[in-house]
């Protein structure tokens, strides 16, 4: 449930705008706010971000088990649900989501995520049915491997959007290092920026006659061919290209003709063979989703369109446990749970709020809820077999680390919302806070109002105990005059007594952490 | 499915690197005739393993000594300052000639089990001190720790010690024993860390930049001055090692420059 600050917080307000300051009313329950469970989400996010490269703990060490192995997309799920809060909650705190989001993205670099592609690369018989295996190449951009680069795109192109700091316009971004031992031709080093990524994708999409671009060669997978499309939205958004535009109705057209959607089932196909043209099997509730939730963007008629067909197939499967009824081999038991995770994150971005609160509310049940040091997530578990309820309690990292917070994050339309919104440099002039002291403090809301000329900040007690902490609010507008409301009440000016600013600007806010307390600072006009 | 490479596979891939090693490296001026006899015939290696397998080894140890460079350099050169007992914690006997660098965490279970060993073995060695870099991978108590136990050095190095020991070598962390060690020590938790929030996030920034610089993917680890490194918990004995290591490493550089 949404948090209410409550009404006192508004009458409280007003009564400080009756005693003689001149501000407009600003209520902070009308800004977005994060409940516990999500703050949960991220610090757990943030953790996994924190650990050394190279280390998977929490992550995924499970060779066999296909949403460990393919570590990119917990990573770059992972970047984007950051970035998700970073735009549509707390816009005006930074100092904490920038580098969560940017060393997930790094991470998508590290040889453990790639290297995969040099086996990929050499195709065979079993999907592409292109002969034997082929000599391949090691290069994970140049052509192909849409399943990193696309997601690569998605996540550095939305870190390029919100923070706009020309980080990975250098043409060393995106630093793939390959040190062979024991074969290959000696080490090598892979050096490419997001405009090179962004134009290899356009160019693939140019090549494949827009039919989409391939993964391993030879196939194309409906769902690897989203997130670079959204990816190309945010770049060129900020760099005034028109790859997107370009490539959307010429997918959309194709998509059409192909038949990546089954007309009858509404059910994705699992993948395009490129060579023989040829629609292969039905991928079911993990692609289903994975495509339908990042093609709401871009295609909303499409995904409302096929979605009533899906939730009629997939929905109740899930919520009565039958999904896990019978077992896959073990190396796709994962599967099971990653259905359950991305369908869940379709029917929240779609805004099926029914679907997405039952969905919620049984992975809370049911899947090892884990609360450990203000983290909040699912722990990953192998008992996929129902229980005597009907119960599956199975869940991978993927699901459990992100998927489920995603479904939880986005209360309808958020991504749609954040391709549709982009940040632009005037949103980086505004007031923001900085210096939270990130063990004792949690900010569930951070947001300027630009027309209000109010910073709207609720500020919680974190994991580690303290008495009183601080925080700073800097860009404050020169020349204006600022009035500072905790809790509704008036605690005085910027300027006056303990709100003097700093040699720098800012302005240091004194915090008591007894509860949660929202702060405003408004334009004393 | 896992590539499993077959021993023909090796013997191919070994034989090519032990080429390769020997027409960069090994070979004298006037290598070239052994170079062109091996290539015209290959099958010289194959029915000599052994020599493949030497060569292999050559090629590892280069690695090693590749790598143990790369650090030592970065140690002397770019990130010197952040072993000065004025940017990072210190422990062992102040101004000693050897250096050890650790990173560390007090949440982390080998660094802690390591922690009586490590006591041992740097408090036998009176000729070195042990710079502590904190890198809390372990969440938001981990954070805490790491950026009390800073603050309290940069407070006042003299007491570190005895926190130190406290945080490793208590029971399972919790903030309440991470604050009761402070005030054992002889520190105000709340206090501290309210004056100490910016070198500390200026050293825990540098420490972590370090780690990731030098490859490390998890912690602890140790790091001789002379480039060799340790990955994860030591005994008493692998950290002599590592100390004769360094002091021999020194002595030759004292040799060399007399």
């Amino acid at each position: 449930m949404r948090r209410l600050a409550g009404l006192a917080t508004a009458a409280c307000l007003a009564a400080a705008t009756s005693a003689g300051a001149a501000v407009p009313p600003v209520n902070p329950t009308d800004y977005p706010q994060l409940t516990d469970q999500e703050i949960g989400h991220i610090r757990h996010m943030v953790r996994l971000s924190r650990q050394l490269p190279g280390d998977w703990a929490d992550m995924g060490t499970d060779i066999w088990a296909v949403a460990e192995r393919t570590l990119q997309f917990q990573l770059s799920y992972m970047a984007v649900a950051v970035g998700l809060v970073q735009h549509s909650y707390t816009p005006a705190y930074r100092e904490l989501y920038q580098p969560t989001m940017d060393q997930l993205i790094q991470k998508m670099t590290l040889p453990d995520v790639w290297e995969l592609w040099i086996n990929s690369s050499r195709a065979g018989t079993f999907r592409s049915r292109s002969g034997d295996l082929q000599a391949g190449w090691t290069d994970p951009v140049r052509k192909y491997n849409i399943m990193l680069k696309g997601y690569l795109l998605q996540a550095g192109a939305m870190y390029d959007m919100l923070y706009q700091d020309g980080k990975y316009e250098k043409p060393d971004a995106f630093t793939f290092r390959h040190i062979p031992i024991t074969w290959g031709n000696g080490p090598i080093t892979f050096r490419y920026s997001l405009p090179d990524v962004a134009k290899i994708v356009y160019d693939e999409y140019v090549a494949s006659d827009f039919r989409g671009v391939q993964c391993e060669p030879n196939v194309v997978f409906p769902e690897c061919n989203q997130t670079p499309i959204l990816g190309l939205i945010n770049f060129d958004q900020a760099h005034g290209t028109h790859y997107a535009n370009d490539i959307m109705p010429k997918f959309k057209a194709n998509w059409e003709k192909i038949g990546y959607t089954d007309p009858a089932t509404k059910q994705n196909i699992d993948y395009y063979r490129v060579s023989t043209q040829e629609r292969v099997g039905k991928i079911g509730p993990t692609g289903d989703g994975w495509a339908n939730s990042w093609m709401f963007t871009w295609d909303p008629e499409h995904v409302q369109a096929v979605y009533p067909a899906l939730r009629q197939l997939y929905l109740e499967n899930f919520l009565t446990g039958a999904y896990a009824r019978n077992l896959p081999p073990y190396g796709n038991r994962d599967l099971i749970s990653t259905g359950f995770g991305q369908y869940a994150f379709m029917a929240a971005e779609v805004g099926d709020a029914e679907a997405r609160t039952k969905l919620i509310a049984y992975a809370d049940r049911n899947f090892s809820a884990t609360w450990q040091d203000g983290e909040y997530y699912y722990k990953r578990s192998y008992d996929y077999a129902p229980d005597a309820a009907g119960n599956s309690h199975g869940v991978d990292t993927w699901t459990g680390n992100v998927l489920i917070a995603l479904a939880r994050l986005d209360t309808g339309g958020a991504f749609q919302s954040l391709y549709r919104h982009p940040w632009t440099k005037a949103d980086l002039t505004d007031p923001y806070i900085a210096d939270v002291d990130y063990p004792t403090t949690s900010v569930s809301q951070a947001w300027y109002d630009r027309a209000k000329q109010a910073l709207v900040v609720t500020i919680e007690p974190g994991p580690v105990k303290a008495k009183e902490t601080s925080f700073s609010v800097r860009q404050l507008k020169a020349g204006t005059r600022y009035l500072v409301l905790r809790d509704g009440t008036a605690i005085g000016h910027v300027g006056d007594g303990a709100l003097t600013p700093k040699a720098d600007g800012s302005v240091s806010i004194p915090v008591t952490l007894d509860g949660r307390h929202s702060y405003v600072v408004v334009a004393d006009v | 499915m896992p590539f499993r490479p077959r021993r023909r596979d090796l013997l191919w891939a070994a034989g090519g690197l032990a080429l390769g090693a020997a027409a960069a490296r090994l070979l004298p001026p006037g290598g070239d005739e052994l170079l062109r006899a091996l290539a015209a015939n290959p099958a010289f290696l194959a029915d000599h393993p052994e020599l493949i397998e030497r060569a292999a080894a050559v090629e590892g140890a280069r690695r090693d000594d590749h790598e143990s460079a790369r650090r030592r350099d970065a140690m002397a050169g770019t990130w010197k300052s952040a072993f000065h007992p004025a940017y990072s914690p210190q422990l062992g006997t102040p101004d000693a000639p050897l250096l050890l660098i650790e990173f560390t965490d007090y949440l982390c279970a080998p660094c802690r089990a390591s922690a009586p060993d490590i006591d041992a073995s740097v408090g036998r060695a009176r000729d070195v001190r042990m710079a502590l870099m904190l890198v809390p991978v372990s969440g938001a108590l981990s954070d805490y720790a790491a950026q009390l136990a800073a603050g309290c050095y940069f407070t006042r190095p003299p007491g570190f010690a005895a926190l130190h020991a406290a945080l490793m070598r208590g029971g399972e962390p919790t903030q309440e024993r991470i604050d009761a060690a402070a005030a054992a020590a002889g520190y105000d938790a709340e206090t501290v860390r309210a004056a100490t929030a910016e070198p500390v996030r200026l050293y825990l920034d540098k420490a972590r930049r370090l780690a990731e610089a030098l490859g490390l993917s998890g912690v602890p680890d140790f790091l001789g001055e002379s480039g060799r490194l340790l990955t994860g918990g030591v005994s008493a004995a692998m950290l002599d090692d590592l100390i004769a290591h360094t002091r021999e490493d020194s002595n030759a550089k004292e040799n060399r420059r007399a």
